[in-house]
């Protein structure tokens, strides 16, 4: 007997929709000869049989949504009569009886209710309970990663809407976001932690250049190519941060490929990838944020821009926030935030030990953290470490670079 | 445990000061004589009546300084007659009067049981009469007094359709409760648990409570599990939330406050919220409280449910009486925190 | 207080009127009797079926001494004790027939009849189970300072309770007003009084309690009712509670479905001769009441009852409501239950 499992297509796809079968339970398949068709949010692509046999069983029913990993298929051996199910005999236990060698403890009566109520496929659900056993939060959570194939199909609760309120229907991005989101919530044990960094020497670095830069460049410098700047050499140094989750295992990403979450005016959220941004200085981070944000909001990235990103910045300061709490953007483990930079009182320490008030620019950097991977002592380091750059680098000296280097590799 | 409560939001309704002769620090026992003088006070139609409850001040002098300062008249001394009370309690209560019941102990509740099921309990069924009647019954084991002076009798009684019964696990609820019976048109069986009486202690507001009689209450929230207790237990019940919330396992815990009529529309709400259920009683297991919230579950919130419910009650003995066998018998913290470890991971 | 046995008296003098009264009474409860015993033959009762039979002149003479604030407490054998306080032939054949058009509204049935409302406190089987509740009534009494007099009857049988003990006790050391009455038919059940106590007399067990113990004759209607009367002014004034015990004779079975086969036959046949109802006729036409009148009592009450029959015949039976469950509990609403109004009693308040 061979299984057939949903295949992953990248790292970040945790589930596929079946939208056909090809073949019924009984025919014949040969090897490699295209068994169903998947769709994820990404691609369509026709699963190949991986091996020859009669497809037994189907476990997994069309435009059903089933995680990765899972078993949606199972073919016998073709010489094997006794699997075929049309030589299935009385003596033969009941499919029930039959199912997997783990014999998995029936699912939970809450379980059960809410996979009927969603069209959860049960069998296709891993159990979070003794034995594997499927739980009511097993299926909700499979139902908050789901996304319906269109929006017709969005399961929507019948309640009837007052008078006055407007529906409005989740566009495919919308539910996009908001099923990665879930995920990441639901797999990822968030925590958070914050500095206030002074601004000071960056401010002065960019008020001495602003000018000119403007017109060698033609856009602003804003204070984002300063932090991926100190990001990027941070993570150098906190190599555990770059990462992802495999397992038990944590994969410690080689090259630094920055995500920048750009906000699409109010209508949505993606998050293009500066790829090897611990090679660009200051300069040539501003270009490619400014290159990314120019095409991202004419809808021109390609697929490129949007995969392999092994940290991300978000940057909400723009608006003015004071604190922002980012969601990891999976697989990575954590993300970083530049809230808005203010002037604001500060105490400072003088020569003669004296303290005295001053007016600083100040403004929060904080990181939403997986949990799993590292303690708040190794992030809080790290997050430390780039205060300290923001707040120590000669970023004139930075600056007088001009240009874009290739990394030292 | 005070605390405990405290915490768990007792007192979440009204942040008045309490007032009255006793305040800050009342025990169990206090909260339940101030209840007694309250209604004496304020209402000249309640009695009490019971066995060695005048001069003495009752076996475990619940109702001392009462019959000196409300007389012969008010705070009646009976022979050892709990027929002849719990009848006499019938006829007063249909004369118009509000009279509340001492038995010395609950185990001796058993010899009015005629008067109680037969009598009281069917008569607003039978003729449409109410008989508002209290009896009032220290109940419950912990403190050595062996099989017949430590039994919970609630389910017996809670099984007799046309009786109320109340079990308090909290000092304000000792008085809240008890005001709430006097005020009932019905009989009411108030267990009062002896082995709270001088341990329980808490802030007491005395005063008309507002709120009907048959309601439980969520005395802590929680998201994991929903477990419901009442009386003596519940105590315990919140010390294992506690200790259970130091292993990341939230548990809301329900007070059931009346064992009858049982307030099933609460603890379904929280149950549909957590999935999953326990009763822990200090009663025996078989056909008790758990056996009933464990069945109506069952039927109304089946689907809801990710475990099954399970019960942490005494075993299906009478209760020992030697210390070392009656905490063996006894539902405990841990015994509670176990069973919900159990419950959690199925 | 003295607890001294008096010894049983014939009565003194034939008071016409509360003779004519007394029979129309006892008369209207046999006729009822004798009517449902017909319609059991005919099948047209169904349920149980007992009778008061030879013992009217005990329930009836006795509640006559009552004012209409006071309580009676009656028991199967009692309906004429029903009938004085105001139960109607209708309401207690709807009773039988499993009718509405009665008290309980068939939640209950036969002789499981009463009104608070009418002074009347309805039985149930376990006997004597009402007494407790009775002495509650005299306790009430005393505390709210009201001349009310409850009255309960018990049988021979339910002397031999812990409830019956507890009772007379508690009322004696409380000096409730109170009056109980024992109808000692001789049975309980198929127990005669030789296996049940081992004195001559349960009137003498008063003594024991601390209260008058009285014997009477029960099938005597007019001795009974003098004799409770006086019970019923001792109480009213503060004297205490009094027992009775009314001899007489349960001349058929237990219940309709007993022969009684075990009752001598002579016992049985000397009772009968001595049928209250013949007696007290008996002693009216001696006393110069012309036979045409009691004739007519007799004619009026068969009337009664022939209407009382074909209005429960007629009358729906319950439904039920299917909110039953609810119904098990007084509402917060409900207010007290109406007791007959009583007069303060002055003095007798302690």
């Amino acid at each position: 007997m061979i299984d057939v499992v949903m295949p992953q297509l990248g790292e970040s796809v945790t589930e596929g929709t079946i939208a056909s079968w090809r073949k019924a339970i009984g025919d014949p398949i040969a090897a490699d000869e295209p068994l169903c068709d998947v769709s994820t949010d990404k691609v369509a692509f026709e699963v190949p049989s991986p091996g020859a046999g009669i497809l037994s069983e189907i476990l997994a029913e069309e435009n059903h949504v089933v995680a990765v990993g899972s078993v949606i298929a199972r073919i016998s051996a073709s010489g094997d009569a006794a699997t075929a199910p049309a030589a299935r005999s009385a003596a033969e236990p009941r499919p029930e009886e039959a199912r997997p060698s783990d014999a998995r403890p029936r699912p939970s009566p809450l379980a059960r209710r809410l996979a009927r109520e969603n069209a959860v496929d049960l069998a296709a659900l891993a159990g979070s309970g003794a034995r594997g056993r499927v739980r009511g939060e097993d299926v909700r959570r499979a139902i908050a990663v789901s996304v319906p194939a269109s929006p017709a199909e969005a399961a929507r609760t019948e309640a009837p809407v007052p008078d006055g309120d407007t529906v409005v229907p989740f566009s495919a991005a919308r539910r996009q976001i908001a099923a990665h989101m879930v995920q990441s919530v639901h797999t990822s044990p968030h925590g958070y932690i914050a500095f206030e960094v002074d601004y000071g020497a960056v401010e002065q670095a960019r008020s001495a250049v602003r000018e000119r830069f403007r017109a060698e460049q033609g856009f602003g410098l804003t204070y984002l190519p300063f932090v991926l700047h100190a990001v990027a050499k941070a993570l150098r140094a906190f190599p555990n941060i770059n990462s992802r989750i495999d397992g038990d295992a944590l994969v410690l990403r080689r090259p630094i490929n920055l995500g920048i979450a750009v906000d699409l005016d109010h209508q949505g959220l993606v998050v293009p990838v500066i790829r090897n941004a611990d090679g660009l200085n200051v300069t040539g981070l501003a270009r490619a944020v400014a290159d990314l944000a120019s095409r991202a909001r004419g809808n021109r990235l390609t697929a490129a821009d949007l995969t392999d990103g092994t940290f991300t910045v978000t940057n909400p300061g723009p608006a003015g926030t004071y604190v922002s709490v980012p969601i990891i953007n999976q697989p990575q483990t954590a993300i970083l935030a530049t809230d808005g930079v203010a002037r604001r009182p500060a105490v400072a320490r003088l020569a003669d030990g004296s303290e005295v008030m001053t007016i600083r620019s100040l403004g929060v950097v904080g990181l939403s953290m997986d949990h799993r991977a590292f303690d708040g002592a190794y992030a809080a380091a790290f997050l430390a470490a780039v205060r300290q750059r923001l707040e120590l680098t000669d970023w004139s000296a930075e600056l007088s670079d001009g240009g874009t280097h290739q990394a030292r590799r | 445990m005070a605390d405990d409560h405290r915490s768990a939001g007792w007192f979440d309704t009204d942040d008045a000061p309490p007032v009255g002769p006793i305040a800050g620090d009342t025990t169990y026992l206090e909260a339940i004589r101030a209840a007694l003088e309250d209604e004496l006070a304020e209402d000249d139609r309640v009695v009490l009546i019971g066995e060695d409850i005048g001069v003495m001040g009752g076996a475990f002098r619940v109702t001392e300084g009462l019959w000196q300062r409300f007389g012969d008249d008010r705070v009646i001394d009976t022979p050892i007659s709990e027929i002849a009370i719990t009848g006499s309690c019938i006829g007063m209560a249909i004369s118009g009067m509000r009279p509340i019941a001492e038995f010395q102990f609950a185990d001796f509740i058993s010899c009015a049981y005629d008067q109680l099921v037969n009598e009281a309990a069917k008569l607003y069924f039978r003729f449409g009469c109410p008989v508002p009647i209290v009896m009032r019954a220290p109940a419950g084991g912990g403190v050595g007094a062996g099989p017949f002076h430590s039994q919970s009798p609630e389910a017996v009684f809670a099984h007799c359709p046309g009786l109320k019964v109340v079990c308090p696990g909290s000092v304000q609820d000792a008085y809240d409760l008890l005001r709430l019976a006097v005020a009932d048109p019905n009989p009411v069986l108030y267990f009062e648990h002896k082995a709270l009486y001088r341990a329980l202690r808490g802030p007491l507001r005395r005063g008309r409570p507002d709120g009907a009689l048959e309601t439980a209450r969520i005395v802590r929230p929680g998201t994991d599990l929903t477990l419901v207790s009442y009386s003596a237990t519940l105590s315990k019940a919140l010390e294992a939330a506690q200790r259970l919330e130091a292993e990341d396992v939230s548990v809301e815990v329900v007070d059931l406050r009346c064992v009858s009529p049982i307030d099933f529309p609460t603890i379904a709400e929280s149950v549909r919220r957590t999935t999953r259920c326990i009763v822990a009683h200090e009663d025996t297991r078989t056909l008790g409280i758990g056996a009933e919230i464990a069945s109506w579950l069952a039927e109304h919130c089946f689907y809801d449910l990710d475990a099954p419910v399970m019960r942490v009650t005494s075993p299906d003995t009478p209760i020992p009486a030697a210390k070392s066998l009656e905490q063996a018998f006894l539902p405990s913290a841990e015994k509670i925190a176990a069973a919900v470890r159990e419950c959690i991971v199925q | 207080m003295t607890a001294a046995k008096q010894k049983p008296r014939a009565a003194t003098n034939t008071d016409v009127d509360l003779g004519l009264s007394l029979l129309h009474w006892m008369d209207l409860s046999r006729a009822i009797e004798d009517r449902l015993h017909v319609m059991k033959r005919q099948g047209r009762l169904p349920g149980r079926l007992v009778s008061g039979r030879g013992q009217e002149a005990i329930p009836v003479g006795a509640t006559l001494a009552l004012e209409a604030h006071d309580i009676v407490c009656p028991l199967h054998r009692d309906l004429g004790a029903n009938l004085v306080k105001g139960i109607t032939p209708t309401e207690f054949l709807c009773s039988y027939l499993w009718k509405t058009g009665h008290p309980s509204q068939g939640r209950d049935s036969d002789v499981h009849i009463g009104d608070l409302r009418r002074g009347i406190y309805p039985m149930i089987s376990h006997l004597p189970d009402s007494w407790p509740v009775a002495l509650g009534f005299g306790m009430a009494s005393t505390r709210l300072g009201l001349d009310r007099v409850t009255l309960a009857f018990c049988g021979d049988g339910a002397t031999s309770t812990g409830a019956w003990h507890e009772t007379l006790n508690m009322s004696a050391v409380f000096r409730t007003p109170n009056v109980w009455v024992i109808e000692n038919n001789k049975y309980a059940y198929s127990t005669p009084l030789a296996k049940q106590y081992a004195i001559t007399s349960l009137a003498d067990r008063a003594a024991a309690y601390g209260m008058p113990g009285v014997e009477v004759d029960g099938n005597d209607a007019i001795a009974v009712h003098e004799t409770v009367r006086q019970a019923v002014d001792r109480a009213r004034g503060g004297g205490g509670p009094t027992l009775i015990e009314a001899h007489t004779m349960r001349i058929e079975g237990h219940a309709v479905h007993d022969d009684a086969s075990y009752v001598p036959k002579e016992l049985i046949a000397e009772w009968k001769a001595r049928d209250p109802i013949d007696a007290l006729r008996g002693r009216l036409l001696a006393a110069g009441v012309e036979a045409e009148r009691l004739e007519a009592i007799a004619a009026d009450n068969k009337a009664a009852v022939g209407a009382a029959v074909a209005a429960a015949e007629a009358a729906p039976q319950p439904e039920p409501s299917g909110s039953e469950e609810q119904e098990v509990y007084a509402p917060p609403s409900a207010g007290d239950w109406v007791l007959p109004p009583a007069k303060d009693a002055g003095g007798a308040r302690p």
